[in-house]
């Protein structure tokens, strides 16, 4: 089965983990045990994490909406990790693709 | 001997004081930080047990935490959740736990350490009443392990086998929590809501996600989990394996993701009653404590007493990790005193902060409230709550010492009508603000439990479901399989809630209430009075009984109140909800 690290490493994540805990000062010593653990653990590597911000700060998003390519078409799909600001906006999950039509953004509020 | 008992810095922190081996109170600290599921160092818990207790940290002689920090972080370091970057090594801080509880509390006394899963057996079985019982817990993860099976005799716990990360029945549960569009860490019951809408039409793909082992082992196939790269809980091959991508978290139900909660519900409980048989074997013993968060998975612990070896079960009110704050605070007691903390069962959950008919009072007069006082006549308070029930209103309960644990159970309940055919959809949208489909609770008298659920024992902390026998039409407790998760109520346990019932039973027949937690959806359970009247406006509830007071929806004007309070940004939730909360 993949994605699981070796269990021989259990010893050396146990040995790390004390060096830690004690404050040990060898920090030689822990980033050979911890490149063990890299390097022998095939540990799946973490992309890195894409910076979250307001709404204003993301090319990629009108207000709540992110952009997301669906078969091949743009579509703006609500972003759950705003849901605390949604109240504030239109009730709509999806922004479809666009259309022949024109596209009419109504603001203001009440 | 004053103990106080901690969980902390991962989810649902809290912390119990624990006093020459009685619990005299217990708390979550996201009910008073109102951040839901709050992983916070519980200060504002800790001042409370101290408050009410009349002591001061001076006084303590021992704090006890609920895992062992060196352990996890082992695990942490092997599973590569902490990342792959040497940079860790400097930014971990070296005993984080400790330093934390004493600079937070200033407290120079000793600090103990009991296990993970330690914490959830002795949290279960001391408090138990049983002499010996079998102990098993069942959660996502611990520092290694994620499940244990031990032994509890006297005052003696000893774990004789343990299941090790990665694989978790906790975990396999979150993944496909995760999988159906709901939050991880707090979406798990809505699955279990869920699953009997459904079919267990992918029992067989299911199954190929866990491998049975020997004894009490299994193993997850991590082809499908992707929980150790720390940013989802599975991968793609689990897609594949469904037929369909993940649910996104606003997207329609469909019956699909029903036959998927039930698959996973079914596979849940054919595990546990296989583990079940295989512990009663190893023990001897015909009781049972259960704890750890899946303890919470009230239809599987039904299952477990109905179709497993054991007579007995005993889960705490609070299972799931909270409840770890009173398991290490046992089990110091237990290193201590070599005496065992309670020799009694838990007689009560009520374990949080009370608040005065004067400080309630004090409330309501500065407010533009109007309200009627029943002080000194209770009988008229239960009358006219009785009354309005059974007009079919909705009522907001505010009454003494709140719940430990996660379940209301008539402190802090939203209580209705059982009788009514349209509550349910009501109370779901227009003041919980829920998911429609999820069911509610019934209260039940003690001595009329059996006249109208398949129950053959108390299920006084609402935690294990069973049919509905009763010849009363009760659809807005019965769940589309004819089950109920029962609370039978004492009147020893908490007498004002049961002449409540009996109230509403004198005046219809139906010994039954409605009952479910007085919060909104996201929110905590309502803990102070201010909580209680915010809720109240900002809902549709009709009518709030709060101490000795009756506050009445159509003889106040709350619109501006509404307004007011609708501008107040509800705080985020204290965690995430894509991975389990590992660091």
């Amino acid at each position: 089965m993949k994605n699981r690290p070796a269990e021989t490493l259990k010893q050396v994540a146990i040995e790390l983990s004390a060096l830690i805990s004690a404050g040990n000062p060898d920090n030689r010593h822990m980033e050979e045990l911890f490149s063990q653990l890299v390097v022998n653990a095939s540990l799946p590597v973490q992309p890195p994490q894409e910076e979250t911000g307001p709404a204003n700060s993301n090319d990629d998003a009108i207000g709540i909406w992110n952009k997301k390519l669906v078969n091949e078409k743009i579509v703006f799909h609500r972003d759950t990790k705003k849901r605390e600001i949604w109240p504030l906006w239109a009730d709509v999950r999806e922004i479809g693709p666009r259309k022949e039509g024109k596209r009419i953004v109504l603001l203001g509020n009440q | 001997m004053n103990i106080i008992g901690i969980s902390a810095f991962f989810h649902d922190s809290a912390c119990c004081l624990l006093q020459d081996g009685k619990i005299t109170a217990a708390v979550e600290e996201e009910r008073f930080s109102r951040i839901k599921a709050d992983p916070a160092l519980p200060r504002l818990a800790v001042k409370y047990c101290l408050d009410t207790a009349g002591i001061s940290i001076g006084d303590i002689d021992c704090i006890a935490y609920y895992e062992n920090p060196e352990k996890k972080l082992a695990r942490q370091l092997w599973s590569g959740v902490l990342g792959t970057s040497p940079d860790i090594l400097k930014t971990i801080k070296p005993n984080m736990v400790e330093r934390e509880i004493r600079n937070t509390f200033g407290y120079d006394g000793p600090i103990k350490f009991a296990d993970h899963h330690m914490s959830h057996a002795a949290s279960s079985f001391f408090f138990s009443g049983f002499e010996d019982s079998a102990i098993l817990t069942v959660d996502g993860v611990g520092e290694w392990a994620t499940t244990t099976y031990g032994i509890g005799n006297g005052n003696q716990i000893n774990i004789l086998e343990e299941v090790a990360f990665p694989d978790s029945l906790g975990l396999l549960y979150s993944t496909i929590t995760s999988y159906l569009g709901f939050g991880v860490n707090d979406g798990e019951y809505k699955v279990m809501g869920l699953a009997p809408y459904g079919k267990p039409l992918y029992l067989d793909k299911m199954r190929s996600l866990i491998e049975m082992k020997e004894k009490g082992q299994f193993r997850l196939n991590m082809h499908y989990f992707g929980f150790l790269a720390g940013n989802k809980m599975y991968t793609e091959e689990l897609c594949e394996l469904f037929g369909r991508p993940p649910r996104d978290d606003d997207a329609e139900l469909e019956t699909f993701h029903a036959d998927i909660a039930k698959s996973l519900q079914v596979l849940l409980e054919e595990i546990l009653i296989e583990k079940s048989y295989y512990l009663h074997e190893l023990t001897g013993s015909d009781n049972l404590c259960m704890a750890g968060g899946v303890a919470l998975n009230c239809v599987a612990n039904g299952q477990v007493l109905r179709k497993g070896p054991f007579k007995k079960l005993f889960v705490q009110p609070a299972a799931n990790d909270a409840g770890g704050a009173i398991g290490a605070a046992a089990a110091a007691h237990m290193e201590m005193t070599n005496t065992r903390p309670a020799y009694e069962r838990l007689s009560s959950p009520y374990l949080g902060p009370s608040y005065s008919s004067k400080q309630i009072h004090k409330l309501l007069q500065s407010t533009s409230l109007e309200y009627l006082d029943c002080t000194g006549d209770t009988e008229r308070l239960l009358a006219i709550t009785a009354q309005r029930i059974s007009e079919g209103k909705v009522i907001g309960w505010f009454q003494g010492k709140m719940e430990f644990g996660p379940r209301s159970l008539g402190a802090r309940s939203i209580i209705a009508d059982p009788r009514n055919e349209t509550m349910r959809d009501r109370i779901n949208s227009m003041v919980k603000k829920r998911e429609g489909f999820r069911p509610f609770a019934p209260a039940v008298l003690d001595h009329k439990a059996a006249e109208h659920f398949d129950l053959d024992h108390d299920s006084p902390f609402m935690l294990e479901t069973c049919q509905v026998i009763s010849s009363l039409p009760l659809p807005a407790i019965t769940h589309v399989d004819n089950s109920a998760r029962v609370q039978t109520v004492h009147r020893e346990m908490n007498p004002l809630f049961f002449d409540l019932i009996t109230a509403f039973d004198k005046l219809t027949g139906c010994p039954i209430v409605l009952n479910t937690s007085f919060n909104i959806k996201g929110e905590p359970i309502v803990c102070s009075p201010e909580d209680a009247v915010k809720c109240f406006i900002t809902t549709d509830i009709d009518l709030l009984v709060i101490g000795d007071f009756i506050i009445q929806r159509d003889q106040n004007n709350l619109m501006n109140l509404f307004i007011l309070l609708s501008k107040e940004p509800a705080k985020a939730s204290g965690i995430g909800h894509d991975v389990y909360t590992f660091v």
